[in-house]
């Protein structure tokens, strides 16, 4: 097996868009030669332009914005009903995506304010099989997602 | 443009003591430049006014910070606050001083890099027949064996046959299922209708199962299902992170 990491210049035309050769990162994944005969999608890390810069390799790997100072990767917030609960997010860069898993009945919108805080909305009720149902004090396991495309993930 | 990778030392932000707690504590504040929001626990800590090295920053609260070694040092120093590691900017930008979120960052508590068994990346997609027997509660599974030997952080979306063109799906859904009951009456005769449906998926430390919940409803005698039983299509993707959603489908 041949090297899989390069830091600078690569002339490796299998891995970049354009141009005869690029500077960056990039690492092949495991069984695989950077260096060889090998296609963009075997690249685990990739800094490449591709074609625009707005490619989406260009916005980088999904990473996980660290909850805690511990480095947790999420954290449990529980919040009543008719109220907001908020949690303090490590800060790296600003306009993260928020998500939210577990919820026990599906309510809540969860919405990162600023580059310090995560915040939840529990609604005072919510509609279940077209009934009104009091929204019970809930507990959201929330995921800090590096700013990538805020349209959609996942 | 300026470069856009860097490697060990990075300057993360400035801040000025503003006055002293006690030995090694401080009240920060900020003047023109700094940011004292943006210093993090175990960050190295550089400055002048103190010759001491490999100080780091101990423990953080609002404008209070601590570092490792019991200095006293004048209010209206400015320390300098660093991170070691691998940073990399988006195309264009400059990575020691970015306008935009970094393409990659180590400081991040954890990336989605797909797990591999063997040489082979553990992703995929596949089809799980139709459960037998309408409405009757059935299911049927697909089962993906990863040996990772800890329950990894995964992506399943599923959707249904005329949901594809050409191979390809069109929409796809969340892994959620359903059990619903209809009741209807005609005269003094009442009529209850049971329905199925939903693709489900759980991880473990060995294996993906994916479960097809389609047994669709049953209907009165005589007439045609409301909703057969149904075929789903699904795709996944394992990733080298264990798991941090409670074991929620990302």
């Amino acid at each position: 097996m041949g090297n899989r990491v390069i830091i600078g210049r690569n002339q490796n035309t299998n891995t970049h868009g354009s141009g005869a050769d690029i500077k960056g990162v990039f690492v092949a994944r495991p069984g695989k030669a950077v260096t060889g005969s090998i296609s963009k999608h075997d690249l685990t890390l990739n800094t490449d332009t591709v074609v625009s810069t707005n490619a989406r390799v260009d916005k980088g790997p999904l990473q996980i914005v660290p909850t805690t100072s511990a480095g947790g990767l999420n954290q449990d917030i529980q919040v009543s009903g008719d109220a907001t609960g908020a949690a303090s997010i490590g800060n790296i860069g600003s306009n993260h995506v928020a998500r939210v898993y577990g919820m026990s009945n599906g309510v809540g919108t969860p919405s990162v304010s600023s580059t310090t805080s995560l915040n939840i909305n529990n609604p005072v009720n919510f509609t279940w099989y077209d009934t009104t149902v009091a929204s019970t004090t809930q507990t959201y396991k929330t995921v800090i997602f590096k700013q990538y495309s805020t349209s959609s993930l996942w | 443009m300026g470069n856009r990778v860097a490697i060990g030392r990075y300057e993360t932000c400035t801040a000025t003591i503003d006055s002293q707690i006690g030995a090694g504590m401080f009240y920060m504040k900020n003047v023109s430049g700094d940011d004292y929001t943006k210093i993090r626990l175990g960050q190295g800590i550089e400055g002048t006014g103190y010759t001491a090295n490999n100080s780091y920053v101990t423990w953080l609260s609002g404008t209070r910070m601590h570092m490792t070694y019991s200095l006293n040092i004048d209010a209206g120093t400015r320390l300098t606050f660093i991170d070691n590691g691998l940073f990399i900017a988006q195309a264009g930008d400059n990575v020691l001083d970015p306008s935009n979120n970094l393409a990659f960052d180590s400081r991040t508590a954890a990336g989605l890099f797909v797990a591999m068994s063997g040489t082979t990346p553990l992703k995929g997609e596949g089809s799980i027949s139709a459960p037998t027997g309408n409405a009757s509660g059935n299911t049927t599974t697909a089962t993906i064996s990863h040996s990772l030997g800890y329950t990894p952080a995964y992506a399943v979306r599923w959707c249904y046959g005329n949901d594809l063109s050409s191979g390809v799906a069109t929409q796809m859904y969340t892994p959620t299922d359903w059990y619903g009951l209809k009741i209807q009456m005609y005269g003094f005769n009442v009529y209850v209708y049971k329905g199925y449906g939903g693709c489900t998926a759980t991880m473990d430390d060995d294996e993906l199962v994916i479960t097809n919940h389609e047994s669709g409803t049953d209907h009165p005698s005589g007439t045609s299902y409301e909703m057969p039983a149904r075929d789903i299509y699904y795709a996944y993707t394992i990733f080298a992170q264990k798991d941090f959603t409670g074991g929620k489908s990302l």
